[in-house]
This record gives structure tokens, C-alpha cells and sequence, in this order.
């Protein structure tokens, strides 16, 4: 159980409160023992958090009043509302989390992972695309196995992980298998503390006959199942495959463009990247700093007119990338030549965690 | 030559009822056809039509083709448009229709 004390911060004149680490505690609470209707239901979810703060408040005698209204003194002149490592909503919750404790606009900065928009008009807020750069501590836990990147064997060329079906991963998936055979190794809806209802279950069977569902094909267990576990280090077969298709949590069709956990992962496992994922993903990591590999990969799928095209364009990566290296030995060789830029991406991603602008909670880090 | 290739059929089925369906084969010189692209009156204006050249379109990349084509009524080319195709010819009158194009996408 993680203790909501350690979602507070006082440096100081300045209070930061974890909003994302309080929102997920109260889906880990009640998850199993309400309906997911409920746990969507922003309204308990924003009382939980504003009763959490006022309770921090009360206990650390920060209180000046009865009601969590108002209950964040004047000594502090700036309060931090950290809506990171989350997607697009998270910053509207805790928007709304601000306004239900009065908070003085001018003295109340939010911080965010993706760009809210319009959403925080009268706020100071601040994006930070790097705050998964070492989501949940998986960068550190992978360093601490010393593995020998260099010398890495490839046996399964192509790797695309997707834990959440949806209609879209489920139509691309099928159409990857079809393309790849057992030159990859897949996964699709593997979730199991995210059950889905029988009619979901029968969708998504249909949807990828004849291959089964969930599919699984030359991956682990240890990256499926409880969801405090995913971001352990993987089974190291997983570092086995070059060509790595990122199914980001948000897909062509959102254009909410979030650098997950994920984006991160395909340079700490040294792979080529591609992104399923919002329009523009790919522009915004190569800004970062990372090579995209474009001499290899054709990116232009970050710009498509539409999903359909979007996704046969990944597809059209994956077939000319086995045709173009069509057996093990080749993608081994193509490997080794690459492997000064695939260390330089680990490189990057190393620096960018080690120089953090903001200090890492405690677990999510 | 199209007769010594297998050709692959593909159906959208919704609760156990087909909405539309289409056929692809390859031809001479690795470039695949997609033909008979069908979806029923009562299923149109759901994005069928192009899932089915979408998945169509993916049999051609498992067969190796670099190319894709087709001669689609001008009535279903919002379809074929979404699906990434692009017109060869200009519209004109056929056998079947009296509009009706090449089209092709470079895979």
C-alpha cells in the first residue's frame, strides 16, 4: 500500500502535491469493489483527493480552516499541483482539484505530461514530456542487470507489445501476424487486472480470427498481468528482436500527444523505433534529441491523413523491412552496424534521466 | 497468370451477419488486385468498405506485392481514398458502370 504522505512536498514556501499518485490510490482502492463506472466518475475521484489534502493540511498543522475550502495557509506562496505521468486528463482533474480548494490561480502552478490545450486558462503550467523518461524506476532496475547490450542475438526480428485491446490494436495486430508469421513476437491483450466483459471477450476473438485472444507470441509473463508489475524489468528475450513498433497509450486517432513509459523503453532496450501512437509522436521525440533511424525506417506515417493509412504505412515498414533483411544473420549484421547509434539513443535517454528538472516521487520516480 | 495464384477472400461480419466483403490476387510482376468490393446497403457509411481494402491491402504486403490496384466505381472512391489508394486513370465508361477508374497505392 503507498502511503498518500509521501505525494506531499513542502520546500520552503511552496507545497507540492502529487494529484496522479492521489488518483491512482483511489482507482487502487475501490478497483474490484465498485463498478468502473464509478471509478470514472470524476467527482469522487476529485472529493478523495481535496479530502487527502486537507487531511495532510490538518495533520502537519498547515490548516487555517475547517473545510478543505481554504485550507492551504498564506505561508505558502506557491502551490505545485503535479499532474504528470498521466494522460490528457489528469490535468484537468487537477484543475479542478484547485478550484475545489480555492486556490489562488496566481499562486498555483500545475505540471502536466501532456499539453492541456485549453484546458488551464488562468493557470501557470508547465509541460514536461520527459517525466516517464524512468517511469515507475524501470530505467534504474534495467541498468542494475548490466546487460551486454552489444552482443545481443536477434531471433525474432520485429517486436510489437500491446497490453489494452482495443478495436485498433486488435485490427493491427492481426494484420502484423499476418505479415510476420513467427518472425516476431506479439502480444495483445494480456491484461488480467483489467477484466474485460463477455462481449468485449467476444469482440476481440472476432477480431483477430483466427489467431487466439489474448495473443501471445514469443514474449514473457513477467510483462502481463498485475499492473504493478509491468514495469519490472521484462524477460530478457524481449531485448531479442531489433524493429520494435511502439503502441503508445494513445493512438492515431488521439492527438494528445504522450511520451508514456514506452517511448522510453524502445531506446533503453536499444531498438528501432516505430510509434503507433498520435500524429506527430515521432517529430516531437526526434526533437528530443533521438535518432529516428530514418535511413531504415520511413517515418511518414507521423503525418498520415488518416488511422487506415497510418497503420498500413507501419505495416509497409515491417514488410520491407523483411524483405529487406530477410534472414537472422542479415538482422544480426544490420545490428552490429547500428550499434553505435543504438547506444548514443541509451546514451541520451541516460542523460535525460540522470538530469531531471524535477525530483521523482517516491515509487513512480 | 491469375489463375496460377491463390486468391484470398475477405468478409466483415457483424454478429454473425456478413456486411461487405472483397477478394485480392496477385498478378504479373508482384502487382496485386483488389476486386469485387461489396458492403451492403443497409451496413454503408461505417468505414466497412475501407477495413476491407485496408486488410486487402495488408495480403498484398504478406505476398510481397509492390503494388496494389483496382478499378473501383466512382460511387465507392471515398473508400478507396481513405484506404491510401490513388487514381491511374481518368473516370470513365465500362462494362459494369459508367464510372469507373484505375487506382493503385505503391506498397
Amino acid at each position: 500500500m503507498i502511503d498518500n504522505s509521501s505525494f506531499f512536498r513542502i520546500r520552503g514556501s511552496t507545497l507540492e502535491i502529487f494529484i496522479t499518485g492521489l488518483s491512482h490510490v483511489f482507482t487502487i482502492q475501490l478497483a474490484g469493489a465498485v463498478t468502473y463506472d464509478i471509478l470514472n466518475k470524476n467527482s469522487d475521484r476529485i472529493e478523495y483527493m481535496c479530502n487527502e489534502i486537507y487531511s495532510y493540511c490538518k495533520q502537519n498543522n498547515l490548516t487555517l480552516s475547517d473545510s478543505y475550502r481554504n485550507c492551504i495557509p498564506d505561508q505558502f506562496t506557491q502551490v505545485i499541483i503535479d499532474c504528470r505521468l498521466e494522460n490528457f486528463y489528469m490535468g484537468t482533474l487537477g484543475r479542478k482539484v484547485a478550484e475545489s480548494l480555492n486556490l489562488n490561480p496566481n499562486n498555483t502552478k500545475i505540471l502536466v505530461g501532456v499539453d492541456p490545450k485549453d484546458t488551464l486558462l488562468g493557470y501557470d503550467y508547465e509541460v514536461d514530456l520527459l517525466a516517464d523518461v524512468n517511469s515507475c524506476c524501470f530505467y534504474e532496475n534495467l541498468l542494475q542487470e548490466n546487460i551486454d547490450w552489444e552482443n545481443i542475438e536477434v531471433d525474432r526480428p520485429i517486436i510489437s507489445l500491446a497490453g489494452r485491446p482495443t478495436e485498433n490494436r486488435a485490427r493491427f495486430t492481426k494484420e502484423l501476424i499476418s505479415i510476420c508469421g513467427d518472425r516476431a513476437r506479439i502480444s495483445l491483450g494480456n491484461m488480467s487486472h483489467l477484466p474485460l466483459s463477455d462481449l468485449q471477450e467476444k469482440k476481440y476473438k472476432q477480431l483477430l480470427h483466427p489467431y487466439s485472444f489474448p495473443f501471445s507470441q514469443g514474449t514473457d509473463n513477467k510483462i502481463l498481468g498485475y499492473i504493478l508489475e509491468q514495469h519490472g524489468v521484462p524477460g530478457h528475450q524481449l531485448f531479442n528482436s531489433l524493429l520494435h513498433i511502439v503502441n503508445e497509450s494513445n493512438d492515431f486517432l488521439n492527438d494528445n500527444i504522450q511520451l508514456s513509459e514506452k517511448s522510453f523503453k524502445v531506446f533503453a532496450w536499444h531498438q528501432i523505433p516505430v510509434f503507433m501512437a498520435s500524429p506527430k509522436q515521432v517529430e516531437t521525440i526526434r526533437n528530443i534529441g533521438f535518432d529516428m533511424f530514418d535511413d531504415i525506417v520511413d517515418h511518414s506515417y507521423d503525418s498520415a491523413p488518416n488511422i487506415h493509412l497510418h497503420d498500413l504505412q507501419v505495416l509497409n515498414i515491417v514488410a520491407k523491412f523483411l524483405k529487406a533483411y530477410p534472414t537472422l544473420e542479415s538482422v544480426n549484421q544490420l545490428r552490429k552496424k547500428l550499434y553505435p547509434r543504438l547506444k548514443a539513443n541509451n546514451d541520451l535517454l541516460y542523460s535525460l534521466q540522470t538530469n531531471r528538472k524535477y525530483e521523482p516521487w517516491p515509487y513512480y520516480s | 497468370m491469375n489463375m496460377q495464384t491463390v486468391p484470398t477472400f475477405f468478409s466483415y461480419v457483424i454478429d454473425g451477419e456478413i456486411a461487405g466483403v472483397n477478394s485480392g490476387h496477385m498478378c504479373k510482376d508482384n502487382h496485386y488486385r483488389s476486386r469485387g468490393l461489396y458492403v451492403f446497403p443497409n451496413f454503408r457509411g461505417k468505414g466497412i468498405g475501407t477495413i476491407l481494402l485496408r486488410a486487402t491491402i495488408a495480403q498484398a504486403m504478406v505476398e510481397g506485392a509492390v503494388l496494389c490496384w483496382s478499378y473501383p466505381r466512382k460511387s465507392s472512391w471515398k473508400s478507396y481514398l481513405t484506404a491510401g489508394f490513388e487514381l491511374a486513370t481518368e473516370w470513365e465508361i465500362s462494362e459494369t458502370s459508367d464510372s469507373n477508374a484505375y487506382c493503385k497505392i505503391h506498397l
